[in-house]
């Protein structure tokens, strides 16, 4: 029996909550405009790799700038991507399960693809300098090494919470999520809105990407995502689409990881499953109660 | 509106119509279903685009082609459906698309000082923070006018707004509009209800078939006048009926208890008998509890407490088919879910519940001929006008869909009907034929239980009548002694 040591135990959570978090609130602002982007797996991954490979691009730059100018490329992509997917499924009246597995499958084998042509390798880039290294908060005295993106992991929900309640476009979003007819008899732009909202979700996606290149692990791997944007996708499901109870459920689904990574070994390898069934258990109770937005995924066709 | 003219695939909807209303009148816009009155307003509204149409404000033409440009010229309307926001609150939904702000967030307090305004000029006060979802939809009404008139409504359209309320509600209501139009709003009133058009409206235009055929002012209507311009003929509003005398019971339903789909009693204790040979009617606002009931007696929901008793043998949770097979057809609420399959084509819906049998299909391959035979049977003899048998259901008329559905329940030849809203959504011709065939069914000696919200309906085809609120049956009454007075209290939960 190995010993779980708690402020181990709380680091390792802390650090899988971030990217599941940070992208579930990407996540969340999208689906309250009614966009379901399944694709959330595909753009954490093509993000993860655009940090990287930005990151040795200008590698010429001083450390500080190249870094955040590789994270800064990765939310861009994220929200380009997530663009793809709005356009898709607004204008284009496309299925957003569809056209969401297609942007997984897409990013799974051009990050390949693109890790061969730009690395000449096929498993693993070179090492990115971690970014908590150049964190002010590392500098003081007794704090150890913080993420900057820790700050992002408590930023976001309260930057969607207060969107979504206290903002007009906050409030549009929660709108067309939920009828789209009535948005748009109110005189509001349904296509504008979820393309919007879908954007800077993509933002909020892009940054977690980044960070499990840039800092997670500072390098980028195959298959890098390791399935938490589908994690993240259950999150906000099982978290039943409020910023706090989504906060709550990363932080569970972090800790679950915590405890397989602290065992390792055989029983390691039984208890990576943990997560898996935490969401399957997760999202099986909260379906029975919680109630997603009511046009979610569903395409609106203007009559 | 001048030379109006606009076409759907296949149909005139709107016939080269010349339509004006002047200021501060309350104007009733009287016509069958597919008439053309909601066409015509939608246009107004900027929600149809019309083949032709020139539209003039105040002497000065104006161009309407989106909801935004209606709104922007103060014209507001609430639709048959709303379109509201369910979660949202009364304030967000009033203000969504028009929200006050200060510094990019939301002033909830300037907003709130504007919806007490208007609460003020209407007489109503409403709960700001309620979620929508929460209001009985009288009050989802409301909600609707008050986020008209946020716009600057001056020009109010109201699509069939009496069909969701009660009688007292519709009293309110028409004391509201009174108000408005005191205030100088226009007030254009769609409706199909003769009755509604004369109280309310100082003059009624009554179109038919993409035409108007006569607007009449307040002194010289009547209800004659009224339904011969609306149908071209006069209507027989009564059927003939035989004395209802058996004492054989089809149904009984003792002390049954049912919930609902938020897990809270919807039926509590209702106790009730269909003989052969009678039409036991429910009357009721929608929501009281009667959808529970009919699916609790068909074995589409779980009857908690009480039993139901077809022809004297128990049959409360039992599957769905053994209610069928005990002789009972059933008329669903809403035809679109549970009558229908509407992407099927007409022969496979006239199939349904008919599947299990084996003249249809010889081990497990469906016999095509044998399933036409049944639907053209099914089409010929209740009238369902539609071009083929291979035609998809959803391009069928409301009131054919529902033709179908009837027809197909019938030749089941059941002993027991249970018809739930039979007659919602469809014309007066049509409402008459539906009407037509319960009656015929009763007095061919079966037994029918008739949920309706129409109060007319219920009144003028029952031999008994319940009505329901909140779950219970807050009174029974027989024909004879029924009015729309009497059962309008009880409706609205007033002891009679």
């Amino acid at each position: 029996m190995v010993e779980i040591l708690p402020g181990i135990f709380l680091a390792i959570t802390l650090e899988l909550s971030i990217p599941i978090i940070i992208a579930a609130m990407g996540e969340l602002t999208t689906e309250r405009s009614g966009v379901l982007n399944v694709g959330i797996e595909g753009v954490m991954l093509s993000t993860s790799f655009v940090a990287a490979y930005v990151h040795w691009a200008v590698s010429y730059l001083p450390a500080e700038f190249s870094i955040y100018v590789a994270i800064l490329g990765a939310a861009l992509v994220g929200m380009i991507l997530n663009l793809v997917l709005a356009v898709m499924s607004t204008y284009l009246r496309a299925d957003q399960v569809i056209a969401g597995i297609g942007i997984n499958v897409f990013a799974s084998g051009f990050t390949i693809l693109a890790l061969f042509v730009a690395f000449r390798v096929f498993d693993t880039t070179p090492t990115v300098v971690t970014s908590y290294s150049l964190s002010p908060l590392a500098r003081l005295p007794n704090f150890g090494p913080v993420s900057p993106f820790l700050a992002i992991m408590i930023a976001a929900p309260i930057f969607t919470y207060w969107l979504l309640r206290r903002t007009r476009f906050g409030l549009r979003i929660r709108a067309v999520g939920e009828n789209p007819e009535a948005a748009e008899v109110a005189g509001l732009n349904v296509y504008r809105l979820r393309l919007l909202a879908t954007a800077l979700g993509g933002l909020l996606i892009g940054l977690a990407g980044a960070y499990l290149s840039v800092d997670f692990s500072p390098r980028f791997v195959r298959f890098n995502s390791r399935g938490l944007g589908f994690i993240a996708l259950a999150a906000v499901i099982a978290g039943g689409w409020s910023p706090v109870a989504v906060v709550l459920t990363g932080l569970l689904f972090g800790a679950t990881y915590a405890v397989f990574i602290q065992f390792g070994g055989i029983s390691g390898q039984i208890l990576s499953i943990l997560p898996y069934i935490a969401t399957v258990v997760g999202m099986s109770l909260a379906s029975k109660r919680l109630r997603a937005p009511a046009a979610l995924a569903r395409p609106y066709v203007r009559e | 509106m001048r030379g109006v003219r606009k076409t759907f695939p296949g149909v005139i909807a709107v016939d080269g119509v010349d339509f004006e209303v002047s200021r501060a009148e309350i104007r009733g816009l009287l016509g069958e279903n597919g008439a053309g009155k909601t066409t015509l307003m939608k246009i107004l509204y900027g929600m149809v685009t019309p083949d032709s149409c020139k539209i003039y404000l105040n002497g000065t033409e104006a161009h309407i082609r989106s909801p935004s440009d209606a709104i922007s010229n103060q014209i507001g309307m609430v639709h048959q459906h709303f379109t509201l926001v369910p979660p949202l609150s009364v304030l967000e939904n009033v203000i969504l698309g028009l929200e006050p702000v200060s510094n990019g967030m939301l002033d909830t307090q300037k907003a709130l000082e504007q919806l007490q305004l208007l609460c003020k000029s209407t007489g109503w006060s409403m709960d700001p923070n309620s979620p929508v979802e929460q209001l009985p939809v009288g009050l989802q009404q409301r909600v609707e006018i008050l986020k008209a008139l946020f716009r600057g409504a001056k020009l109010l359209i109201l699509d069939e707004p009496t069909s969701v309320l009660t009688p007292l509600e519709t009293r309110e209501l028409f004391q509201t509009l009174q108000r408005l139009k005191e205030q100088g709003t226009t007030v254009i009133f769609i409706t199909h209800k003769l009755n509604e058009a004369v109280t309310i409206c100082d003059r009624i235009t009554v179109m038919r078939k993409g035409k108007i055929t006569g607007t009449l002012s307040k002194a010289e209507v009547s209800f004659d006048e009224l339904a011969r311009l609306m149908i071209g003929r006069p209507i027989h509003k009564t059927f003939q009926k035989n004395p209802s005398t058996s004492e054989i019971i089809l149904l009984e339903c003792s002390d049954l208890w049912v919930r609902g789909d938020s897990k809270k009693d919807a039926v509590r204790r209702v106790s009730l008998v269909v003989r052969s040979g009678e039409i036991v009617g429910i009357a009721g606002v929608e929501g009281n509890g009667q959808t529970e009931l009919v699916e609790a007696i068909m074995g589409l929901r779980k009857v908690e407490q009480g039993a139901v008793r077809i022809k004297g043998n128990v049959r409360s949770n039992v599957r769905p088919l053994d209610v069928i097979n005990s002789g009972v057809a059933h008329i669903p609420e809403n035809r679109h879910e549970r009558g229908l399959i509407l992407d099927f084509i007409v022969s496979e819906n006239t199939l349904l519940g008919f599947q299990f049998r084996n003249e249809f299909s010889t081990r497990g391959i469906l016999s095509k001929h044998s399933i036409l035979e049944l639907a053209n049977k099914i089409i010929r003899a209740f009238n369902v006008i539609t071009p083929s048998t291979k035609t998809l259901t959803k391009n069928l008329s409301g009131g054919n869909q529902q033709k179908l559905v009837a027809g197909r329940e019938l030749s089941r030849s059941p002993d027991l009907i249970i018809a739930a809203q039979p007659t919602r959504g469809l014309d007066l011709a049509g409402t008459e034929y539906i009407q037509s065939l319960l009656v015929q069914a009763r007095n061919e000696g079966k037994g029918v239980l008739l949920v309706s919200a129409d109060l007319d309906e219920v009144l003028n085809l029952s031999d008994r009548i319940l009505v329901m609120y909140e779950g219970r049956v807050a009174g029974e009454l027989h024909a004879s002694e029924a009015t729309e007075e009497t059962i309008g209290k009880l409706m609205g939960g007033v002891h009679a």
